[in-house]
């Protein structure tokens, strides 16, 4: 039974924790960080600078894009449902912090084994991909409620362009499930660092086909058909200016964190790094050191940031090689060439784990 | 409990305008696309907002003010338009100019292209949403306009030509630094032709897209890449050469540009290969240039006469009519832009491809509005228009925003 | 022939290499001015000139303006002396090629913004 004291103090640190670290003000600082790597690795691929003058190397240029949408004027159509128009920055602003919040950043439990994110629970990779499809929802609504030509165009495609590649997305994600043998994110970070390296032969194409279809749920280029600049004008986002817009691209660059949070918590190892080194200093002393003092936390943190930012790089990449396809090209690639490959993916697994992996005497 | 007969899905008709005010369109035109779902069923092409009035203005001015009025008529093919009407008032004249001003001449129509096809590569990439190559096109694109800027003076507005010659010399300085960057531009645009443009996000966008068979083509009278993309062999350069160009043509060493592939594609790559072309025509002019004087002195008063110069811009076939009476002022001169030819058949190509598919073929004649817009015709009977005077408008514009105040 | 991601190799040779862009009006270096540039007229040489207004009529777009001579400048032979308004100069030049004393001239200060209008006339 605790005192009124220590529920106090427990109850003034979570709510820190929700709302500083890792919570709510981490993950937008994180976000207007990976929206600068991004510009950056897209200018640096096209021979040019990217933003240079405000704060350090342009560093300060995503808060201060943020903070001049606030400052713009903010209309709403006559012809649109103004609740309705009104909420969806909302709704999409809540349902990608909340993802978010899922991430295995930093130790948040330390009575469970594994590194727990601020919510964590049994079955979450589940709801996390509920949520994915509610945020699908939300913007094809969006576009609906802002009753333009453009905007309905905008929502038609979105809607195509992400219930085709939700489907490969899932079953990407079966195999770090099925290879720990748990849904809960931390779990599998944790069972996955303890794995024998004969399994990384697995989960390449995974790894391949989770890229390809988080760069079309961000709607990024080549999956860019539904805020096309040419074509529609942008899109299901054409009618929100000021500070509907700023929430709206907030969400989306929340949203970039949380899908290269969860590559590099199911694929890459969480935020552990020197203890997948052999040598016992490392992989006991090292990996307790962390897990139970202070320093962990900034360790963490740090590891967690590095392997982001390499994935953020990686998506760059894809972001500037290609062009953008249309929306009939996207549905043939997504049905014809993803699916199979994820279901083909899936046999391999099985096979590989039931046949192969015996006869090679890995455990 | 089904019905045995399937019931068909049409979706409804929605009319998307890509007005005259559009990311997509460099410069105003009215597209009414009526859309199915994505796919187009009608279009309807408007143009006419750029009009100015050129033509009014310049039976105002004597012939050497109007040199630099049809410079301006367009940025991008500007020493096209100067070039053409100093070509004119010569052949009004029938003053022949020195050997020398005429490989200048040439040498700055030649340069003209170069750039225009290059900036042309560039907005299609960006079209489709391809903005790194959008960015090292034109990167590569200062290579061009670095030289022109050497030779001329200015990026674009060159003015290098005057009534009887040309205005500016080339020195063997700059003769070197040109043809170092030639090389440089070959390299760069080879890059272009061999590896850009196979990307296969691009090449899926454009392959067979915007379909102009050729004997539609003929029958539209398209002129310049775009007809020279669907197999039709219509180029002033090769067909009526004048200036440099005959001893160009005597030459043999060069060659008309076709494609029989009669889609986007097929004029991508007719006018990449003409940009090097082009550069090895530079090459030419530059090597083989006569020593000389560069102008001659014409009288400001030119003959009564009536002439037609034509000329290769970087879209098509260019025309400048011209009418003399023996003062220094022309009574009457038209300019026939080549866009006015190809513009007639976007409609065509529109009809039965994508919505998306929209934005690149309206590129691909690569329209050029502002050389064309001469007249804009209003039917004063239409009732579905008001002719309402400037100064009603405003007063009618504030009369209906006090009414409907903006809610928040 | 078409393949997927075929500006690859030169995305990363574009990593390695200096970048293509300037940083003026920051910094000034990196952008070469050629030395025939024409912008900002200039009355250059005003002790050869006779006020003869041949620079007013040639001019295409009506900039150069003939005024008299105040009394800080070189009186002309007939009084008058040509002022430019920059906001109409289109930069031509045929008002130096005109002049028969060859007073006029385009100079390489391309820098021609300015925030009012009576800024913008040179004497």
């Amino acid at each position: 039974m605790q005192t009124p004291l220590d529920m106090t103090i427990q109850l003034l640190a979570q709510t820190l924790a929700v709302f500083v670290f890792p919570g709510i003000l981490f993950i937008t600082f994180l976000a207007l960080l990976w929206q600068w790597v991004d510009r950056k690795a897209h200018a640096r691929f096209q021979n040019r600078f990217g933003p240079l003058h405000t704060g350090w190397r342009g560093i300060l240029q995503p808060l201060m894009d943020f903070l001049k949408l606030l400052g713009k004027e903010d209309l709403t159509p006559k012809a649109a449902d103004r609740m309705s128009f009104a909420a969806v920055p909302v709704v999409m602003l809540v349902l990608s912090l909340v993802s978010a919040m899922f991430l295995p950043i930093v130790d948040m439990d330390p009575g469970t084994s594994g590194v727990q994110g601020i919510l964590s629970f049994e079955g979450d990779l589940v709801f996390l991909l509920f949520l994915s499809t509610l945020m699908a929802v939300t913007i094809v609504l969006a576009g609906y409620f802002s009753s333009n030509r453009y905007g309905q165009t905008g929502s038609a495609r979105t809607g195509m362009l992400l219930i085709s590649f939700e489907i490969p997305l899932i079953l990407a994600l079966v195999t770090p499930a099925l290879l720990t043998g748990s849904l809960r994110l931390s779990i599998i970070t944790h069972e996955l660092s303890k794995l024998s390296p004969a399994y990384i032969w697995l989960m390449i194409i995974p790894f391949i086909i989770y890229v390809i279809s988080l760069q079309a749920e961000l709607e990024r280029i080549p999956f860019d058909v539904s805020h096309a600049e040419v074509e529609i004008v942008h899109g299901w986002q054409v009618e929100f200016s000021g500070k509907k817009l700023a929430m709206i691209n907030l969400a989306e660059d929340i949203m970039l964190v949380f899908g290269a949070g969860m590559v590099t918590a199911l694929f890459l190892g969480g935020p552990l790094l020197l203890e997948f080194i052999p040598i016992p200093l490392f992989s006991v002393e090292f990996a307790g050191f962390v897990a139970t003092t202070w320093v962990g936390w900034i360790y963490y943190t740090l590891v967690f940031m590095f392997k982001s930012a390499l994935v953020i790089i990686v998506l760059s990449d894809m972001r500037t090689v290609f062009a953008r396809w249309r929306i009939g090209q996207i549905v043939r690639t997504a049905w014809k060439f993803m699916v199979p490959l994820a279901i083909i993916n899936l046999v391999l697994v099985q096979i590989a784990l039931t046949y192969i992996f015996p006869i090679l005497g890995v455990v | 409990m089904t019905s045995a007969n399937k019931r068909i899905v049409i979706p409804p008709r929605v009319t998307i305008p890509i007005g005259p005010q559009h990311p997509a369109l460099k410069e105003p035109g009215m597209f009414k696309l009526t859309v199915e779902g994505e796919r187009i069923v009608d279009a309807v092409v408007n143009i006419g907002y750029n009009h100015r009035s050129i033509e009014k203005i310049g039976e105002n001015n004597t012939h050497l003010q109007n040199l630099y009025l049809a410079s301006r008529i367009c940025g991008i093919c500007s020493a096209t338009h100067n070039g053409n009407y100093a070509q004119a008032v010569e052949f009004a004249a029938e003053a022949e100019i020195p050997e020398r001003a005429k490989f200048i001449r040439t040498l700055i129509w030649e340069l003209d292209r170069i750039h225009s096809h290059i900036l042309w590569l560039g907005v299609a990439f960006h079209e489709v949403g391809f903005d790194t190559a959008f960015m090292l096109s034109w990167r590569d694109r200062e290579i061009v306009m670095d030289m022109l800027e050497n030779i001329s003076g200015n990026r674009i507005h060159h003015d290098m030509n005057t009534i009887g010659g040309v205005r500016r010399n080339i020195s063997d300085a700059q003769k070197e630094q040109m043809l170092k960057g030639f090389d440089k531009l070959e390299e760069r645009v080879a890059f272009y032709r061999d590896v850009a443009i196979h990307e296969k996000t691009f090449w899926n966008r454009v392959d067979g897209v915007g379909m102009l068979e050729a004997p539609v083509a003929k029958k539209t009278s398209a002129v310049g890449p775009t007809g020279r993309g669907s197999g039709l062999k219509v180029d002033v350069r090769f067909n009526d050469p004048t200036q440099a160009y005959i001893p160009m043509m005597d030459t043999g060493d060069f060659e008309m540009i076709l494609s029989d592939r009669g889609d986007v594609a097929g004029r991508a790559v007719v006018r990449v290969i003409e940009t090097i072309e082009a550069i090895n025509m530079s090459r030419w002019l530059l090597n083989n240039m006569p020593d000389g004087p560069i102008r001659e002195r014409v009288r400001p008063r030119i003959q009564p006469n009536e002439v037609l110069a034509r000329h290769e811009a970087p879209r098509g076939e260019l025309i400048h009519y011209l009418v003399t009476n023996g003062t220094n002022k022309p009574d009457r001169w038209k300019v026939r832009a080549p866009t006015y030819n190809n513009w007639t058949s976007m409609a065509h190509c529109l009809r039965g491809d994508y919505l998306a598919d929209a934005p690149i073929i309206l590129a691909a004649i690569d329209p050029c509005y502002s050389c064309t817009d001469r007249v804009v015709i209003v039917d004063g009977n239409d009732e579905t228009m008001r002719l309402v005077s400037l100064d009603n408008l405003r007063i009618e514009n504030n009369m209906w925003h006090k009414e409907h105040p903006r809610r928040e | 022939m078409a393949r997927l991601g075929k500006i690859q190799p030169e995305l990363m040779k574009n990593v390695r290499s200096k970048q293509a862009t300037v940083r003026y009006p920051f910094v000034k270096a990196g952008i070469n001015v050629p030395e025939g540039l024409r912008a900002r007229w200039d009355y250059k040489v005003p002790e050869r000139c006779t006020g003869c207004k041949i620079c007013e009529r040639v001019c295409p777009a009506e900039a150069i303006e003939m005024t008299k001579c105040r009394p800080e400048d070189f009186q002309t032979k007939t009084g008058f002396r040509p002022i430019c308004h920059l906001d109409r100069c289109v930069i031509c030049g045929q008002c130096v090629e005109s002049c028969p004393r060859g007073v006029l001239t385009l100079t390489d200060s391309f820098e021609m913004a300015f925030l009012s209008r009576d800024d913008m006339i040179v004497y």
